[in-house]
């Protein structure tokens, strides 16, 4: 069945066990009080990325954690449709956009991109303020990237 | 109550048998039937079990037990194996056992089990009939159409006769004797009592109850209730943690109580060396620095906000951002050329207003220009709408987001990497200028004091502050970690209770099989709590019992303890005698010694039907066990017996108490089977 925007927000979302452990890790490392707030900058690092199918599948009957609801997960109204475009945009692999599509694309990017974050806060020595300042830098060069592009 | 009348129809190897035991006296409480092995002895008692109980009646019927497991088979297969031989060949496809009670007042009750049978001889469930009497007149007893007809003829016996719970403790053979012995005593005492109070029906009540249970929580679907129980653990670990952070938390606050009530005392003695200007300069300067110092946790706080807010959209990859903008903007852009189209029949309006106005054009136009013209301007006009603009994709992706959501999503891509990543940096600038600015108050600090005298002083105030921060930074972290864990708890809390009453909501079956369930523990409890009430009771009529039966008169007392463990207690009290070795006769006696206590102790007057249960003990025993059970006050006992059993000595001790006595003879048939009848007296011998 085609997805229908409202829906999305009804969704459960989850990421695998393994992962979701580690967002539960990254939250309370950053001292964070939601658990969508990793889950977020998770999902952010890892949209940009190539994939193929044989990823997505990979998670397909994985063993999931807990689940997160999509209002609560992406936001509502302006919010929550940004992030469904994004992710609809992200899937070249020009596969039908449903729910089922949908929540599966949710699990493989919180999954992949929480471990992304966790290497860039490893990376940065485990200090907040250290991770914080790649995370900004990474948007400003690609702010500046944009800029460049458009001159 | 006594046994008046037994009749066999087509019953094993009777084709008919009648049994009148005539008007029962005190001292005349004795029917005897005698019969060698294999002329229906057995049969005779099976007959009269599987009378009164049917089904129910299988684990008393001694050949019956050591069938296939399926109780239910064997029932059926018992009973066509039952069906007299000649019976089918003579076209008779019924057989029946009839038994009439004369109670103390002289009612009369009744009990006729009807079995039929197809022409090949098989029998099934249903196909049988069971007649109940009452009464003087021995009326037929209705059975309501509404109840089941089992359970309502089981009833019937166990208020009116016996439950089939004792049936193994009135009707029984030498058999149902050694199998008993051959328990261990408690489990016997234990079978016993039990079956006093009716605890197989009872156990049978729970066991129906938990299975209800089971099957109404399956029908609810088991997954939401380990969802549930999941989720509730999850509740129960969260609680845990944030438990052991809040402890954390305040055992932290203490420190820094502390820890900050060193720094101010090492700053007043500080202050008091170097007077009341430096004293002042140190406490404006410390105090400035918490102030800093707050003023950064908090705008600590901010980065955390904005981090979960905003940066985790500018942090996606701009070239998708970019891509999901022009696709987006792409498809709006088609869809205003489609709506824009229409515009396209408006051409023609556009003609005749300008061929209208075309009169007032200098130089005047000929008619062919004027046509010309015209059919240029349609030309030009189409052309405008004749394909889509550019950028226009017609391929939409985007078609969940109305037109309007679209736009919103281009607003939001287009300024996420906006205004609020730089107020993140500006924050981080602050927060750089908050720190900068607590190492210059820290050295203004250290330089406010005398050096010279003070120097041990303001090294330990530097550590006190140090500490101070420390713990201070370390409460900070665990605030943090506490609301995060407190925030995931509530997200938890309120979807257990979501669950709980969706599951509550959603299945009152599950409500019913916790009430199923609790009935069948309050069962279960009533049980064992009942239990030990009738133990002392059975404990001295066995006592009794072993006494009379018993030769060697060592054992002077039984106790049995609340569970059922039983101790044979000899003269010099506290010695176990069960310690000692027991022969399978004396294990026999101890078991007829319970049979007797049981039947005493149970309240039913019902006649006991023994088939020579006396064949493996020693003689003395024997002796012992027919006149106990002969004498039993106001006990009607029906004994079948081999010749070599109850006969000379043993027959002499029950002489005087036969009020009726039957042999059984049997005839072998052409067929190779037999036909068994009754004939007055014992082995031809009027008693």
């Amino acid at each position: 069945m085609k997805l229908v925007l409202s829906e999305g927000a009804r969704l459960d979302f989850r990421a695998s066990a393994e992962a979701d452990a580690v967002n539960s890790e990254m939250q309370r490392r950053l001292g964070l009080s939601t658990r969508y707030a990793p889950a977020r900058l998770a999902i952010a690092l890892s949209l940009g990325l190539p994939f193929d199918e044989s990823e997505i599948t990979s998670v397909e009957n994985c063993e999931t954690g807990k689940a997160i609801r999509g209002e609560t997960l992406f936001g509502t109204g302006q919010q929550l449709a940004t992030w469904v475009a994004l992710f609809v945009q992200a899937d070249r692999t020009g596969t039908a956009m449903n729910r089922e599509r949908l929540k599966l694309l949710v699990t493989f990017h919180w999954s992949r991109g929480i471990r992304l974050l966790s290497d860039r806060f490893k990376a940065a020595g485990g200090d907040f303020d250290k991770f914080i300042e790649t995370l900004v830098s990474s948007v400003e060069t690609g702010a500046e990237e944009r800029q460049l592009q458009q001159l | 109550m006594y046994i008046s009348e037994i009749e066999l129809v087509n019953w094993k190897a009777f084709d008919h048998a009648l049994l009148k035991f005539g008007k029962f006296r005190k001292s005349k409480n004795i029917g005897l039937v005698g019969a060698d092995n294999g002329f229906g002895k057995t049969s005779l008692l099976e007959a009269l079990i599987l009378c009164l109980f049917g089904r129910d009646g299988m684990k008393d019927v001694g050949r019956g037990r050591q069938g296939g497991a399926d109780g239910a088979e064997s029932y059926d297969r018992f009973l066509e194996r039952a069906l007299h031989s000649s019976a089918l060949s003579s076209g008779l496809q019924k057989m029946s056992v009839g038994v009439r009670f004369t109670t103390q007042d002289g009612e009369h009750l009744g009990v006729r089990r009807s079995w039929y049978f197809s022409r090949s001889g098989t029998h099934k469930a249903a196909d049988e009939e069971v007649h109940l009497y009452e009464g003087e007149d021995e009326d037929l007893v209705e059975i309501p159409r509404s109840v089941d007809k089992v359970d309502f003829v089981r009833n019937w016996v166990a208020t009116n006769l016996v439950p089939v719970s004792l049936a193994g403790f009135f009707l029984f053979d030498g058999e149902i004797v050694r199998q008993l012995a051959d328990e261990s005593m408690s489990s016997q005492v234990r079978r016993g009592i039990e079956g006093i109070l009716g605890v197989p029906t009872l156990k049978e009540l729970a066991d129906d109850l938990e299975k209800y249970a089971y099957s109404r929580r399956r029908e609810g679907g088991s997954a939401d209730t380990a969802q549930l129980d999941a989720i509730a653990a999850e509740v129960a670990q969260l609680e845990r943690e944030v438990a052991v952070v809040a402890s954390a938390l305040d055992a932290l606050e203490a420190e820094y109580r502390t820890a900050r009530d060193e720094r101010d005392a090492l700053t007043e003695r500080l202050s008091a060396l170097t007077g009341g200007a430096a004293f002042a300069t140190l406490r404006e300067v410390l105090e400035q620095r918490e102030r800093v110092r707050v003023k950064r946790d908090k705008l600590r706080e901010r980065v955390n906000e904005i981090l979960a807010q905003e940066l985790a959209l500018a942090l996606v990859a701009p070239s998708l951002a970019a891509e999901a903008v022009d696709q987006i903007a792409g498809e709006v852009s088609y869809a205003e050329w489609v709506r824009s189209r229409s515009q396209i029949d408006k051409v023609e309006e556009l003609v005749t207003r300008v061929r209208d106005l075309s009169p007032n054009v200098e130089p005047p136009l000929s008619a062919a220009q004027t046509a010309q013209v015209l059919q240029q301007i349609r030309e030009g006009w189409h052309k405008l709408w004749e394909s889509a603009p550019a950028h226009a994709i017609s391929a939409e992706r985007h078609g969940y987001l109305s037109e309007a959501e679209k736009r919103s999503v281009l607003s939001s891509l287009r300024d996420r990497a906006s205004g609020r990543i730089g107020e993140i940096v500006g924050v981080q600038e602050d927060i750089a200028t908050a720190e900068r600015e607590l190492r210059k108050l820290d050295q203004q600090s250290a330089n406010s004091a005398p050096e010279a005298i003070v120097a041990d002083l303001r090294e330990k105030l530097e550590a006190a502050q140090l500490r101070a921060d420390d713990v201070s930074r370390r409460a900070g972290d665990a605030s943090r970690s506490k609301a995060a864990l407190a925030s995931d708890l509530g997200n938890r809390k309120a979807t257990l209770s979501r669950l709980s009453q969706q599951i509550g909501d959603a299945s009152p079956a599950r409500a019913r099989a916790d009430l199923a369930e609790s009935y069948a523990e309050l069962i279960r409890e009533a049980i064992d709590a009942a239990l030990p009430q009738h133990i002392e009771a059975v404990a001295f009529a066995m006592t009794e019992a072993y006494g009379e039966i018993a030769h060697k008169k060592v054992v002077k007392r039984i106790e049995i303890d609340p569970d059922c463990v039983v101790r044979l207690l000899g003269e010099s009290r506290g010695r176990n005698l069960r310690e000692l070795d027991q022969s399978a006769g004396e294990a026999q006696v101890f078991a007829l010694s319970l049979i007797s206590a049981i039947i005493r102790v149970s309240g039913f007057r019902f006649p006991i039907v023994m088939d020579t249960p006396i064949a493996r003990l020693d003689s003395k025993h024997r002796i012992n066990v027919l006149r106990h059970f002969a004498e039993l006050e106001g006990q009607q006992l029906i004994l079948l017996s081999q010749p070599t059993e109850v006969h000379g000595q043993y027959l002499d001790v029950l002489r005087t108490r036969v009020g009726a006595s039957f042999s059984l003879s049997f005839t072998a048939l052409a067929n190779g089977q037999g036909r068994s009848k009754v004939v007055p007296g014992y082995f031809g011998e009027a008693l």
